[in-house]
């Protein structure tokens, strides 16, 4: 070791601020985020139903992520400029004001409660034709959100339940939209909540006094009962979040489910959040899912379409980003307003169009 | 091959007592590791931004690893080379069959991340 040292030392010496700046550039993260293109997951590798096994599938159905890198470093930032497919951009909104850590779990909450949507859809919808086919649901108001004003911001996790609240004249509001209704004498409220280890615990909130709110956000979720849902049904660790994968989740559990095959050999993706009464919500990130997609060679890409005279309406993203990058989209981009939509396109591709309204 | 190799192993360890052996392992391992961590860093960092080339960044990888390997050896040589002048066994041989055994093993778990781990990992 010291001879090493003796004999390169006028090196290290010389290199040693060069190294420190690039040490430097390698580790500081700066407020932005950068969404690059990712890749396709076959659904049936995270989800699985125990029915119809014997079933042969002649195609796939994939849901599509991209890689969103938040706060990258200044050199993934710097080394993400040479290419054409990577979006930067400030990070901007709530997301400014969450950890990582936070996004991950907001991320994973994303997920999980999409997954149970794709399910309760998907049983729904098999169980028209298939009276054996029935699942049951249950409510759960999450904390979906959190100002950084808010109170006991750290012992409030996001995911946990809220299960009431001591309003004015000491009512309990167990139903979350009458809030604010109930909570306007006094500054500060008694909320209390469930964990994720089944723990109840309460916090006293205090309203801040410029916005007039308790800073938290708190959401609806139906989730699958899966005592009283038939046939089972198991979902694999992902290390993919989000709730993009909604509407591809939704038809590739629909199709384990149904007798006949609607992938008619065809590699399916696509991308759009799925909500309770079937439609198919706007997502991130178009740009880079429709490079994904053009890159893994898929047949049919689904995505979201509501409004042509929407700047950021995802089909009409999709047709720049196609545009741009000298992508043809004919043939494989299919706009969808619903999930029937998409039922109603992989049934009869040509007469889909011809019905379908831009 | 491997009668000629155990006769080098050999006398190299006569030639060095286990404590210049272990002070030059350890010497070229510092040195290698100064170069290593930030390349290492810099390319996990382009990997993350350019995910859909994953299996290229695997194969870049597993070169680099390579390189790294034969840095680590020729910073090992080095030190053995300044402790004693006159080295009567043939390093360079000794540590070229040393370098490629080590990267046939970087080439197995490269080849096993891009068929095995990384179909199960990205899901």
């Amino acid at each position: 070791m010291n001879e090493l040292t003796k004999a390169y030392w006028p090196y290290v010496k010389v290199l040693i601020i060069p190294y420190l700046f690039f040490a430097f550039v390698l580790f500081y993260p700066i407020g932005y985020y950068l969404d690059t293109p990712g890749g396709i997951t076959e659904v049936e590798s995270i989800i699985s139903v125990d029915y119809n096994q014997d079933k042969e599938i002649s195609g796939t159905i994939s849901s599509t992520y991209i890689v969103s890198i938040t706060r990258p470093t200044f050199f993934q930032f710097m080394i993400g400029q040479f290419s054409d497919y990577n979006n930067a951009n400030i990070l901007t909104g709530s997301y400014a004001d969450y950890t990582n850590e936070e996004i991950a779990q907001i991320s994973y909450l994303d997920k999980e409660t999409s997954v149970n949507a794709a399910v309760i859809l998907a049983y729904q919808e098999a169980q028209i034709d298939n009276p054996e086919i029935f699942i049951d649901t249950y409510e759960k108001v999450m904390v979906f959100g959190k100002a950084n004003y808010m109170s006991f911001y750290d012992d409030i996790a996001f995911g946990d339940e809220f299960l009431y609240a001591i309003g004015d004249q000491d009512v309990i509001i167990d139903d979350f939209t009458l809030i604010s209704t109930y909570t306007t004498e006094k500054d500060s409220y008694e909320f209390f909540f469930k964990n994720d280890k089944g723990v109840e615990y309460s916090r006293i909130l205090t309203k801040d006094p410029e916005a007039g709110k308790f800073g938290l956000t708190l959401k609806l979720y139906y989730l699958v009962n899966k005592e009283n849902t038939y046939p089972n049904y198991s979902e694999k660790n992902s290390n993919i979040g989000g709730p993009s994968g909604g509407l591809l989740q939704t038809l590739a559990i629909y199709n384990m489910l149904v007798e006949e095959d609607i992938t008619g050999g065809k590699k399916i993706a696509g991308t759009g959040t799925i909500n309770y009464d079937g439609t198919v919500g706007y997502i991130g990130g178009t740009e880079q899912k429709i490079i994904t997609a053009y890159i893994n060679k898929v047949d049919v890409f689904f995505i979201p379409y509501h409004d042509e005279n929407y700047y950021y309406d995802n089909y009409m993203e999709a047709l720049r980003a196609c545009e741009k990058h000298g992508i043809d989209p004919t043939g494989w981009l299919v706009p969808v307003r619903t999930f029937a939509d998409s039922l109603s396109y992989l049934a009869d591709p040509e007469g889909y169009w011809e019905g379908f309204v831009l | 091959m491997i009668k000629k190799y155990l006769e080098m192993t050999k006398s190299y360890k006569e030639e060095f007592t286990t404590r210049e052996i272990i002070s030059a392992i350890y010497g070229a391992f510092i040195f290698t590791l100064l170069i290593a961590l930030p390349a290492l860093a810099a390319i996990g960092q382009i990997i993350s931004v350019y995910l859909y080339y994953l299996t290229f960044w695997v194969i870049l990888l597993i070169i680099v690893m390579i390189l790294l390997n034969m840095l680590f050896h020729h910073f090992l040589k080095k030190a053995l080379v300044l402790k004693k002048s006159e080295i009567k066994t043939d390093l360079d041989t000794l540590f070229l069959i040393d370098q490629i055994i080590i990267d046939i093993i970087f080439v197995i778990i490269g080849l096993l991340f891009i068929f095995v781990f990384i179909p199960i990992l990205m899901v």
